[in-house]
């Protein structure tokens, strides 16, 4: 008879999961672009029908044609075949930077919630002293000292990137730490790294919409490097390069390549961004 | 009146500062405004001045040339200090640097400042434009859109949208639409002062601005959303105040914090993205400078830039944290400390 | 300043209130055909517990229902009916007439702004004192329910100030209009325990000075018979009983506020605990009988049928129990 049910169930919202209606279908959508933009990614070099510096001078400049599906470039190169071979680059690039800098996030936001007092302030400190420098900066001061490239700027954005990230996961992590359960794992004399584990599990929703998020974050700064020309050169395939590069053409009138490289990095940023803000939504709200 | 037990409502616990303590609460002002700020500067300035000395390549090299004699190129190393310890070049560095002496350009030959300055008023013209469109659209549709629930969601699904674009995309798009194809606006430089500057600057500043207005509506929304579901507004409406002083008193003021955090970051960043956008557009502004240093190896100019940019952060955190305390003067009294 | 009930028209008359809910298109009760009367000067208590809809009493009376809420019925005030108030007549309604106070006073008080300017904002924006005006009353207002240091006090924020004195803080304020009407929305229950005896003691004491007419709702009977004149107990969105304070606790009608009076220890017999059996029902559940029958100790066939409208028993009670009138004498609180 319990009718505490209905009354209630007008105030409290059900878990997402069990609930199939618009909302849910929404983020299925969106993991499944996601999904297959990786695929993509992943299969690139597979699935292009040219060489990325296939070059042919004489078919330089074309619209999309059935030979080549969305053009060629000034050199006569595929665009659809650059921009999937690119695809690799860029999404290899985004997915190091923000891996590396949530793996460094996260141990600092663990460290700082389970010491708490003076290592949480100090690195507190720290941390605000290293977000003032953006990391657009310290991959362009990255790129002077060790020249341009792909390495040089991934692990500098990485490293630039992990202050932000533990900022954030630092607070979800002393929220996680003061819960009553790891209290009491504590008390019960569990090894430390054992409870850290508990801790990291707690977090791990946060710690993923994060690290979506941050993936379309950091495909876009990358981006913006190899377009000012401090990232990857050419020949090289990449989606920032191929939108500087391809200004000339577009001025001229040959918006191909530029069009399609800014296009495939808009859709991939969108979709990693309203994913992680889905799963930060629906994975953070229920604790 | 009832005879009162247990707490008697006396004067508070002495949290405010008055009298004799006003002293303490000054330092404690000072350190927060002043010496943190300054400290940040410091440390980090000196984290980039240490990173930048490990460029490879010789600095006298670079000035001289090959044709330099051995005598000329010692005098040139003990005149640019090379030989010293890299702290106390670091303090030379600063002493001089508030002298307004910021070192020599390896590429130009002349005082890095002489190099900066010129270009300093291009991206300053073009950083301000941006943040007036940001913060005006930026912060009007997001206000708009947390108070009339009928816009919401059509204001929600282009933010969604735009807020994905980055500078350098919208920069190219608006090149190929704008200048190219409808020749409304110029597709590179940045004119002469006056009028025509602002007519080069219009689709540089949009580009610039396209990210962060989706930024600044979505906080300004999320922010106002948040307030009017706040029991206090619900009393203030209950007890007869009419809406716009509701709106006025109890939902702006509140939601106004996370809004001003938002614009102070968003113009820290805007530093930053002047740099893709100037090469977009052919800029002759700092941006494109520190990108062609870095090409050259133009440590000097480097590092000049890179200082700016943080001095500039900085300075931007600290007025934030200013607009906060007079937003919320309870912050003052909660939050003694940092 | 003691005010004289009025013998003649209530302050306050609720007739047949009903609210209900109407989101994802389905119609959920919340409220079924509740009536109360205050009359001037007069305590009245809405007790129950959670989900019986007694706090969605006053917000109806306030017209701050939910989103997606509606309600029918007829409230009037001194003759004239609430729902029919225009957004003018409304808002001064609301700010003169009428005081509130709600039950977690953080939550309600603005923390940017000074408790001096949470008092006298609504009657000064209303134009009903001048801020000088306001800011002395607020003072005297403030020095009545105990506070030492008012001025000072007055320049502080909420946040500053504990939750027993935020409270009475919130107290004043409702006070500030002289008001006819007092809402109050359990205003001790968020409130520590030792600190809801001061505060109650001295919102009762505030209440009878002032002569101001009161809805007081709780989910504790004795409280509420302790401090009001009058008292409804509400259960499942209905009220299944109304009478004077000190007759429904100690000489209750209805086997509900039977069982809930039994239901507490005893302070002078060593006795087993008993509950009452069941979950508590929510108006949306309820059939269309009585909704009690299944948990009550009493129950017939005819309960499953009946319809519950409050039926007078004598000159100042009436119950929901149509078994009122034989049960009368077995329903008394046994340590009365």
């Amino acid at each position: 008879m319990s009718s505490v049910g209905t009354t209630q169930a007008l105030r409290v919202p059900r878990f997402g999961r069990r609930r199939l209606g618009r909302r849910s279908f929404y983020t299925v959508f969106l993991l499944a672009l996601c999904a297959v933009l990786l695929l993509v990614a992943l299969l690139g070099p597979f699935l292009a029908p040219y060489a990325p510096d296939a070059a042919d001078i004489l078919a330089a400049n074309q619209g999309p044609s059935t030979a080549h599906l969305i053009g060629t470039d000034s050199l006569g190169r595929d665009v659809l075949s650059r921009l999937l071979w690119g695809a690799q680059l860029s999404y290899a690039a985004a997915a190091l930077i923000v891996v590396i800098s949530i793996i460094l996030g996260t141990s600092i936001a663990l460290t700082s919630a389970w010491f708490g007092g003076a290592v949480d302030a100090a690195s507190a400190g720290v941390l605000n002293v290293f977000i003032a420098i953006p990391g657009m900066l310290v991959a362009i001061i990255a790129v002077t000292i060790l020249g341009p490239g792909f390495w040089a700027p991934v692990v500098a954005m990485a490293l630039a990137s992990a202050p932000y990230a533990a900022r954030v996961l630092r607070s979800t992590a002393i929220q996680e730490r003061h819960k009553a359960y790891i209290e009491a794992l504590a008390l019960s004399g569990v090894s430390t790294a054992r409870i850290n584990g508990h801790i990291l599990r707690g977090i791990s929703p946060i710690v993923l919409a994060q690290t979506t998020f941050g993936f379309g974050v950091a495909l876009l700064e990358f981006g913006a490097l190899s377009f000012v020309g401090l990232g990857v050169q050419p020949p090289t395939a990449e989606w920032g390069a191929m939108v500087i590069a391809g200004r000339t053409e577009m001025l001229a009138g040959n918006p191909q390549q530029t069009t399609a490289a800014g296009v495939m990095i808009v859709i991939s940023v969108v979709a990693f961004s309203l994913l992680g803000e889905r799963l930060q939504r629906t994975l953070g709200g229920r604790r | 009146m009832t005879a009162l037990t247990a707490e008697a409502p006396v004067a508070p616990r002495p949290r405010t500062t008055k009298g004799s303590s006003a002293g303490r609460r000054w330092m404690r002002h000072a350190v927060r405004w002043i010496v943190i700020p300054l400290g940040t500067v410091l440390v980090t300035t000196f984290l980039v001045f240490a990173a930048l000395s490990l460029t490879p390549g010789d600095p006298v090299a670079q000035i001289l040339g090959g044709k330099a004699t051995d005598e000329q190129r010692a005098l040139l190393r003990q005149q640019l200090g090379l030989d010293q310890p890299l702290v106390l070049r670091y303090i030379n560095w600063v002493l001089a640097f508030v002298r307004g002496d910021m070192g020599m350009s390896y590429t130009y030959h002349t005082p890095v400042s002489s190099v900066i300055a010129p270009r300093l008023e291009i991206t300053i013209q073009l950083v301000t434009f941006s943040a007036l469109i940001i913060f005006i659209v930026g912060i009007g549709l997001g206000l708009l859109g947390g108070l009339a629930i009928r816009i919401r969601p059509a204001v929600a699904g282009v933010v969604a949208l735009l807020i994905s674009v980055p500078s350098y995309v919208a920069a190219t798009a608006l090149l190929g639409v704008f200048a190219v194809s409808l020749r409304w606006f110029p597709s590179f430089g940045a004119g002469q002062p006056g009028v025509d500057r602002l007519w080069h600057l219009t689709l540089p500043a949009i580009a610039l601005s396209v990210s962060w207005v989706a930024y600044m509506t979505q906080i300004s929304m999320a922010s106002i959303d948040d307030q009017r579901a706040k029991e206090h507004v619900r009393t203030a409406i209950g007890r007869g105040l009419p809406t716009r002083v509701v709106v006025r008193k109890h939902v702006l003021r509140n939601a106004g914090v996370p809004i001003v955090t938002a614009a102070g970051l968003t113009l820290a960043a805007l530093v930053a993205g002047s740099v893709v956008v100037e090469t977009a557009f052919t800029l002759d502004g700092v941006g494109s400078l520190l990108v062609r240093s870095v090409g050259t190896k133009d440590v000097p100019v480097v590092l000049a830039i890179s200082v700016l940019i943080v001095i500039v952060y900085v300075v931007a955190m600290a007025v934030v944290d200013l607009l906060h305390v007079a937003l919320d003067p309870s912050l003052r009294l909660r939050k003694g400390r940092v | 300043m003691i005010g004289q009930p009025e013998a003649s028209s209530p302050l306050l008359s609720i007739r047949d209130l009903e609210v209900w809910s109407s989101t994802s298109g389905q119609r959920v009760p919340v409220l079924r055909g509740v009536d109360v009367d205050v009359r001037a000067g007069e305590a009245v208590g809405l007790v129950g517990e959670s989900g019986s809809g007694k706090s969605m009493t006053l917000r109806a009376i306030m017209r701050q229902l939910p989103a997606a809420f509606e309600a029918s019925g007829s409230m009037t005030f001194r003759g004239e009916e609430i729902s029919q108030m225009r957004s003018g007549r409304l808002a001064r309604f609301r700010s003169d007439e009428l005081g509130m106070i709600y039950q977690d006073p953080r939550a309600h008080i603005n923390p940017l702004w000074t408790v001096g300017d949470f008092l006298t904002e609504a009657v000064v924006v209303s134009g009903r004192l001048r801020k000088r005006e306001a800011l002395a009353r607020a003072k005297e207002l403030l020095e009545e329910v105990g506070f030492r240091d008012p001025a000072g006090q007055m320049r502080q924020y909420p946040g500053q100030l504990s939750g027993g004195l935020l409270q009475r803080v919130m107290i004043v304020a409702a006070l500030m209009p002289e008001p006819a009407l007092v809402l109050a929305d359990e205003p001790t229950t968020a409130l520590d325990v030792t600190v809801q005896a001061e505060v109650m003691s001295i919102f009762a004491d505030v209440i009878r000075t002032h002569g101001v007419g009161l809805v007081f709702v709780t989910h504790d009977l004795d409280l509420a018979a302790a401090t009001t004149d009058r008292m409804s107990v509400m259960y499942a969105g209905r009220i299944v009983e109304t009478g004077p304070s000190d007759v429904v606790s100690t000489h209750p009608t209805h086997p509900y506020t039977s069982a809930l009076l039994a239901s507490r220890p005893s302070l002078h017999r060593r006795r087993a605990l008993s509950g009452i059996p069941g979950q508590p029902a929510s108006a949306a559940s309820a059939g269309p009988g009585c909704s009690f029958a299944e948990r009550c100790g009493f129950v017939q066939d005819a309960c499953w049928s009946h319809g519950s409208a409050l039926e007078v028993v004598d000159a100042v009670s009436a119950s929901a129990c149509l078994r009122t009138p034989e049960l009368r004498t077995r329903l008394k609180r046994s340590d009365a």
